[in-house]
């Protein structure tokens, strides 16, 4: 019998686990969406994206914010309002990745990562003559 | 030509190394050319790696490899770590770490007597990889790879591409080289593992395999931990551990062969967990295979900060095959023994120290298997056809709470309890001290101000672990000096875990904006910015520079040195940045540069063409833009001008020219011109309008004369509490492993056995065990 009480105990401690982990998957799993998505939505996002070389990206170092309009693949613009400063490889980035949520129609994203053609495998592929 | 045609030549000898070995198994003459097959593989290898780094401290950019990651501005370790900054080179380097040690694994094997079982699995792994090499060769040249724009045939362009100025720190020299000798070190307990199934010997793999597993786990653990060190050290990465793919991907080969190390100590002693310990080590072995996969073939590209560009389909596949060979062998040799596997009952006593070790490894696995599902959910949500999602850096944390508190309490009970049983009293005995440590350091958690439940439950069980290590590691030293490494490395992950949770509840940033002398108050700290000054100045492919802050308190004072560093990899459009840390034993004084200004006391107008403003500073007078002028270009500086036109009620006006020189994108430097000795007038900036260049605006600033205009550099300030526990947790961690794997090799023996014969294992239990062996399959 106290075998079976420990294969009972263990079971329920490793199922409540597992409830735990999935509880937790749910509730930290971010989806990738459209900027229309975002917007209809208003919940924590992800974005992905291009930023619009036109309109140029601005540092307010007073209110420790970055500013740049994100385009989706489906051509939708989006002001997006980051805490902090534009990242490294920011001008180099060929894609943009924002997670956060539309405010007012703004992005207000917490964390932005830049997609590069590689970080570690450098910039333009062309060798000049 | 030659150097690629050598990388496919040693890849066909590995691979028949590899075979030669598998019939030496049946046929002992064969023993001898694989042997030698080995010693040329091996040697081949390692003089593909010398050509390679020969080839980069000689600047031969005609290879694709060298031109894309080095260029004639590195300094010689940069140049040296440039080698392996890339795909290519990192396969590479770990080739040549799997050839070298294999040299060691060989005479090992050897005199454990299952030289052609060990090797022939090795070997399969070292061809695994150079085929890998061979489809990312390391000496294509340009010609090759840029087929199409009719490069000629041995042009040598006269500079690299450099490389990345993240990459341009003193850790690269140190941290991916010991991460690749991890994971080579992870092949041999494999190696030895699948021979033992092979060979029927399911007790005495094991004993072959614990120093190599203490050796794997030291050294990945320092791998990783170096790892941990360079992200803090360098921004935008996320201090020193981000759950980021790539940095899940070491861990969790690391966790997997931690706890095999642990489950195989039960194994010895007990002779049972005979299926955990085989499934444990392949699957550490499978995880290196998988993280390669994960991080090398494109699929993270998402999610990670530090994943490779997508390398191409045959790659890709190339990748996937290898891991489902890896997977396929290790499943077949698991299947046709399986039954064989499970032969012995596995006792294991409530009041036990293997029952502690089979739990704590149960969290350390469970723990593997949460991060691997985190860092694989993405990829596998998307195979299902499900919407593309991520997984935030919170899913790990709140995870490892319970499991890291559960970890920890079998870290210390582990050790107090005895092999079989333990007495009631004694252990009563054993954990009052510990206990009483724990209500005092929580306590005292409590008093520095750790207010969350969670974490100061973690750090509870974190004291209960110290306090057992650190009795036992002061009261026992000398009688059992074996034990040690035990008892460092679990104290050091009790350290560890007491610095996360300090650095977790503890530590705060502030931002703050530093105008140029004069001090700015940060609640006890006094934060002035000097000054800065251009380093390596020598290079004329960067312009670096090194701000000085002092911060001063009450009694102590400190000078931190942030970094912007701009560089010609991204045209100088933006600098990267490197913070400056000041190492204090409590908490460091870290400072992370965001942005520099420059304030003047000039007011602003904008103004299109054609535009008529009126100053700011004086409302009568009124400014009209004439036209934009270009140029002319000096060097690198480009001198931008605005015309315009001064009126006042005086029907007399002015024509100024306004030039402004523009150093890169962001910066400019105005020419202040005087007017009438009452104000100075410039052109501040352009912004342009990329549709219609015409309707760009002009800043014009206007100041009073002699006006003197200041730096504001603005940073991200913050105190790192506990942040020197983690290093020094680490620290122990990875000596006390290597101890404890050093330990480990008096199992083995010291002289060549003829081959084939199998020396009589040495302890009773495995004796038995082994003459229960069944035969059939």
């Amino acid at each position: 019998m106290r075998i079976r009480a420990r294969y009972w105990f263990g079971g329920a401690a490793l199922l409540g686990f597992i409830a735990l982990g999935i509880s937790a998957l749910e509730q930290t799993t971010v989806r990738y969406v459209s900027i229309a998505e975002a917007v209809r939505v208003g919940q924590r996002v992800q974005v992905k994206g291009t930023w619009v070389r036109d309109m140029t990206p601005t540092y307010d170092s007073r209110m420790n914010t970055f500013r740049f309009v994100l385009q989706d693949d489906r051509g939708d613009r989006i002001a997006v309002v980051y805490v902090g400063t534009k990242p490294n490889n920011f001008e180099l980035a060929e894609s943009i990745v924002v997670r956060g949520k539309v405010v007012g129609g703004e992005f207000h994203a917490n964390d932005i990562l830049t997609k590069c053609p590689s970080k570690y495998e450098g910039g333009s592929p062309l060798p000049q003559e | 030509m030659v150097a690629q045609f050598l990388v496919h030549l040693v890849w066909a000898l590995a691979v028949a190394t590899s075979v030669g070995y598998v019939l030496a198994r049946c046929r002992r003459e064969y023993i001898v050319p694989a042997r030698l097959g080995y010693t040329v593989v091996g040697i081949g290898v390692s003089v593909i790696w010398l050509v390679l780094l020969i080839s980069t401290l000689l600047h031969e950019f005609r290879y694709t490899y060298v031109w894309s990651h080095s260029s004639r501005q590195l300094p010689l370790h940069l140049l040296i770590a440039s080698s392996y900054a890339g795909q290519e080179g990192s396969l590479l380097l770990w080739s040549f770490w799997l050839a070298l040690v294999g040299f060691a694994v060989r005479a090992f094997a050897r005199r454990w007597g299952w030289e052609a079982e060990v090797m022939s699995v090795y070997t399969g792994v070292l061809a695994g990889m150079l085929l890998l090499l061979v489809a990312k060769n390391p000496f294509t040249f340009v010609w090759e790879t840029y087929a199409g724009q009719g490069i000629a045939e041995g042009f040598q362009p006269h500079d690299g591409r450099g490389l990345n100025p993240l990459l341009h720190n003193y850790w690269i020299v140190f941290h991916p080289p010991v991460l690749f000798l991890g994971f080579t070190l992870v092949t041999v307990p494999f190696a030895l593992a699948i021979a033992g199934l092979w060979r029927r010997e399911y007790q005495r793999w094991v004993i072959a395999a614990l120093p190599w597993l203490g050796g794997a786990a030291a050294v990945l653990g320092l791998g990783i931990l170096l790892g941990g060190l360079w992200a803090y050290e360098t921004l935008g990465w996320g201090g020193f551990w981000a759950w980021d793919p790539v940095e899940n991907s070491s861990l969790v080969p690391w966790l997997f062969t931690v706890a095999v190390l642990h489950t195989v100590l039960i194994q010895r002693r007990t002779g049972g967990v005979v299926r955990t310990n085989v499934v444990l080590t392949v699957l550490a072995f499978l995880a290196v295979l998988y993280s390669t996969f994960l991080t090398r073939s494109g699929v993270l590209g998402d999610t990670s900060v530090h994943s490779f560009v997508d390398p191409g389909f045959f790659a890709y596949a190339l990748l996937l095959g290898l891991m489902v060979a890896g997977a396929g062998v290790s499943a077949f040799f698991l299947f046709t023994r399986w039954k064989e596997l499970g032969m012995q009952a596995l006792v294991l006593p409530p009041n036990s120290r293997e029952l502690m070790l089979a739990l704590g490894a149960l969290g350390l696995a469970v723990s593997a298997v949460v991060v691997l599902v985190g860092t694989s959910y993405p990829i596998v949500a998307e195979l299902l056809g499900r919407p593309k999602v991520a997984i935030e850096q919170r899913f790990y944390n709140v995870l490892h709470i319970p499991i890291g508190a559960w970890i920890l309490l079998l870290n210390g009970l582990s050790l107090l309890l005895q092999w079989r049983a333990t007495p009631g009293r004694l252990f009563g005995r054993r954990l009052l001290l510990p206990l009483g440590v724990a209500v005092v350091g929580t306590g005292s958690l409590w008093a520095v101000g750790v207010r969350d439940v969670a974490l100061l439950a973690l750090g509870s069980t974190a004291w209960v672990a110290l306090g057992i290590n650190g009795r036992l590691l002061i009261e026992h030293v000398r009688r059992n000096p074996r034990m040690l490494g035990a008892w460092s490395a679990h104290a050091g992950v009790a350290l560890l875990v007491l610095g996360v949770v300090t650095l977790a509840s503890l530590s705060w940033t502030v931002h703050v904006r530093l105008p140029q002398g004069e001090p700015v108050q940060v609640g006890v700290y006094r934060l002035t910015y000097e000054g800065r000054e251009q380093i390596e100045r020598q290079y004329t492919d960067r312009e670096k520079w090194r701000y000085r802050v002092r911060v001063e308190t009450g009694h102590s004072r400190a000078e931190l040195f942030p970094v912007l560093f701009w560089s010609d990899y991204n045209r100088r459009q933006a600098a990267f940045l490197e913070p400056g840390i000041a190492w204090r034993v409590a908490a460091d004084l870290y400072m992370a540069p965001k942005a520099v200004e420059t304030e003047g006391a000039a007011a602003e107008l904008v103004l299109r063409r054609g535009e008529i403003g009126r100053l700011p500073t004086d409302s009568t007078v009124q400014v009209r833009l004439l036209r934009f002028e270009m140029g002319p270009v000096q060097g690198d500086t480009l001198t931008l001008a605005v015309w315009i036109e001064l009126s006042s009620n005086a029907p007399r006006s002015d024509t100024l020219r306004l030039p402004m020189r523009m150093l890169d994108l962001e910066r400019t430097q105005p020419e202040w011109i005087p007017v009438r000795d009452l104000f100075e007038i410039g052109l501040l900036r352009i912004l342009p309008e990329r549709q219609d260049i015409a309707r760009s605006q002009a800043v014009i600033g206007v100041r009073p004369r002699g006006a003197r205009e200041r730096e504001v550099f603005t940073v991200e300030f913050s105190l790192k509490p506990g942040i020197n526990l983690v290093w020094l947790g680490g620290m122990l961690v990875v000596v006390g492993l290597l101890w404890s794997g050093a330990q480990r090799l008096r199992g083995i023996p010291g002289r060549k056995l003829r081959d084939g014969q199998s020396k009589r294992p040495q302890e009773a239990v495995v004796t038995v065990m082994d003459s229960k062996r069944v035969s059939g399959v």
